[in-house]
């Protein structure tokens, strides 16, 4: 792909510029109708600044999935052409480029991008272009309510708070501590937690809050020490779970620790040591795929996903690896209901027929439903037993 | 319960107070606040994670070794960006000191990495019990290095000649060069002991709270307002600054509210600039007729 943008001040260089590209022009017109047969897949991720840990796994679980099917002859014998550009996690090119790949490289579908702000900036313009779209936000705004364009495949705070109140509920937990960051993760999955608690009989008797980057969270430790709640739930991302884990041991704290998905990390243990051992976390399947119960339905394809990232990375992938290789899993079950040609139109009403399983559990598609329910079975309860993850339900 | 979150506000604001000396002795010296202040304190907790993780250097060289790598962060800003703008332009000062934060915080992210990281602590057990307390052994070292940088910085300040031509150069710039002083190295030397000290605050508190390229604006934050609330320009204010900050937001989520700990802690500074503007061990600045 290959683009000039002339402006008229520059214009002796520009004209030059285009005299000395005109061949190099020709070249990539010559192959791009040479490879009139291919389908256009386009992917925006975080692939630098501070969202490209989620960025560079999604990334990669996008080449290996394209590879995949391209190897096995493409979408309905015309294979995939994978367009990538990096957000930086910015908001504004995220909208820029989502609008470049849907009106100039003419994607069927636009995979991504990374975090909720800049996937909330694109549905609207999914839907105005009307090009299929499947972003990675963990906000369950994306698909509530359902809009026609509009697909996500991570698990929202929905997912996860639903899957904790239920294991609280399965071990007779009925009082918890909540202990929130004082940022739009924190908050918003504090509210879903107090929304759904009260259907799990659960009551948070007592809700604290710190800042991500605080250094010490004793204070907040010893309230939920003092009262008469049964187990810590903590939802912040990095790296106040592992403050909290340290400051916990040191004032003698017993009571056991849950995490939201945003502690479902290697960085836990790693950071952790022996003060992790025993914490639990709310993960997507991907962190520890071989302790899986083995008629986990998912258990096949997230071997699968675990196994091709370590053979073409040489390191274990992120959970986030699935977001987009669900995507990309949706998409091809998509393909094979279609007879006509894939068009956007096509692709999109096939999406809403189709049942998959994924990585990230099993999505049951329809034009009520765009992404994971609470009975996708998403998320699975694993523990840190002698500093490794290991399913525990 | 009382106890324990005194001792966690102490540690807190020994970092805080540490921090917020090198605020103060900038601003004595030269007249600006310096904001890459934060990026030397996260230099300094990058560096020996670095070097104590990638490089396997033991603890003590490590920690030595970053606080000087510090310094000279330090130094270099003030010769590269400081030491020829005009002193009274302090608009340019602020705006060069903002773009050498972000490109430390830019170097540190390429070339440190972008994770979260902790390392070892200065020494054994994790914590030990004091009576009724656990402590951490980094919060002991934590009050420790306090105590020691700001005794240093007193014999400094006080018996030496570099102290007495800073402070010179802190009570009037113009007659301390008429003296003979140079007001350029007791400011360069202000930069350097600045970035030392907050260089060992980022080693210190890295064990206990994590470090990450991306933190030193927080702790600037916190080592400001504790500069502040003690006096600008005075290093024990900022060592009553930082510990009275550091109680109060531990006593305020301990007893009042965790949500509102931070509201707390920035209405008693507010509270704190009302009734004292020259803060807490401040002295106020002689008005000119």
């Amino acid at each position: 792909m290959f683009h000039l943008a002339v402006t008229t001040r520059p214009y002796r260089a520009a004209a030059k510029l285009a005299k000395l590209c005109a061949p190099i022009a020709m070249m990539l017109a010559a192959t791009a109708s040479h490879g009139q047969e291919t389908i256009k897949i386009g992917g925006i991720f975080a692939l630098s600044g501070p969202a490209s840990f989620l960025g560079v796994p999604e990334e990669r679980g996008f080449r290996m999935k394209i590879d995949e099917i391209n190897k096995a002859g493409g979408l309905n014998g015309k294979k995939i052409e994978g367009i990538v550009y990096d957000t930086e996690g910015n908001t504004t090119k995220a909208a820029q480029q989502f609008r470049r790949l849907a009106e100039s490289d003419n994607v069927v579908a636009i995979i991504g991008p990374s975090s909720s702000g800049e996937s909330l900036t694109v549905g609207p313009i999914a839907n105005e272009l009307k090009v299929v779209s499947v972003t990675h936000a963990g906000t369950e705004k994306m698909t509530v309510p359902v809009t026609p364009w509009v697909f996500n495949t991570p698990p929202t705070d929905r997912v996860v708070a639903a899957h904790l109140l239920g294991i609280f509920k399965k071990r007779g937990i009925t009082k918890i501590g909540l202990m929130s960051a004082a940022d739009g993760f924190g908050q918003s999955g504090a509210n879903v937690v107090k929304e759904l608690a009260p259907q799990y009989g659960v009551q948070v008797s007592r809700h604290e809050e710190f800042n991500r980057q605080d250094a010490d969270i004793t204070a907040q430790v010893l309230r939920v020490k003092d009262s008469d709640a049964q187990a810590m739930l903590v939802w912040s991302a990095f790296p106040a779970p592992t403050i909290i884990l340290k400051n916990a041991a040191a004032v003698g704290f017993k009571k056991p620790i849950y995490n939201s998905f945003a502690a479902a990390s290697k960085d836990l243990i790693v950071q952790g040591g022996a003060n992790a051992e025993g914490t639990y976390v709310s993960s997507m399947r991907l962190l520890a795929p071989e302790t899986l119960a083995a008629d986990d339905p998912m258990r096949p394809i997230v071997t699968k996903i675990y196994e091709d990232y370590k053979a073409r990375y040489k390191e274990a992938p992120a959970t986030f690896t699935a977001h987009s290789y669900d995507a990309l899993l949706i998409i091809e079950a998509a393909a094979k209901k279609i007879s006509g040609p894939i068009t956007r139109q096509s692709l999109r009403d096939a999406m809403e027929t189709v049942t998959v399983v994924g990585g990230n559990g099993i999505y049951r598609l329809s034009p009520k439903s765009h992404g994971p329910d609470p009975e996708s079975r998403s998320m699975v309860l694993l523990v840190v037993k002698g500093g490794e993850w290991k399913v525990d339900e | 319960m009382l106890g324990q979150i005194v001792v966690s506000g102490i540690t807190i604001g020994a970092i805080y107070a540490l921090i917020a000396i090198g605020f103060t002795i900038v601003f004595a010296t030269n007249r600006v606040v310096n904001f890459a202040h934060g990026e030397f304190v996260m230099a300094g907790g990058m560096l020996y994670a670095y070097f104590t993780g990638v490089h396997h250097v033991p603890i003590a060289p490590a920690f030595l070794l970053a606080a000087v790598l510090s310094g000279v962060i330090a130094w270099v800003v003030y010769q590269v960006g400081l030491s020829d703008v005009d002193r009274d332009n302090h608009i340019a000062q602020v705006m060069i000191t903002l773009g050498a934060g972000i490109a430390l915080k830019g170097a540190a992210q390429v070339w440190l990495g972008k994770d979260t990281l902790f390392p070892p602590a200065f020494s054994g057990p994790a914590s030990v019990a004091i009576g009724p307390l656990t402590v951490s052994s980094q919060a002991l070292w934590i009050a420790g290095g306090l105590l020691v940088f700001l005794l240093a910085l007193q014999v400094l300040l006080k018996y030496t000649k570099l102290g007495a031509s800073m402070r010179a150069v802190s009570l009037n710039h113009y007659a301390a060069t008429l003296m003979g002083i140079s007001p350029g190295r007791a400011a360069a030397m202000a930069f350097v002991m600045a970035g030392v000290i907050g260089g060992a605050a980022g080693g210190l508190l890295a064990p206990l709270a994590s470090t990450h390229y991306d933190n030193g604006i927080f702790l600037a934050i916190k080592g400001f307002a504790a500069a502040i609330v003690g006096g600008i320009g005075s290093p024990l204010g900022a060592v009553v600054g930082g510990l009275v900050l550091g109680l109060t937001e531990s006593l305020a989520a301990g007893y009042v509210s965790s949500v509102y700990k931070d509201v707390v802690s920035l209405a008693l500074l507010l509270f704190v600039l009302i009734l004292r503007p020259q803060g807490l061990l401040g002295r106020a600045l002689p008005q000119k007729l």
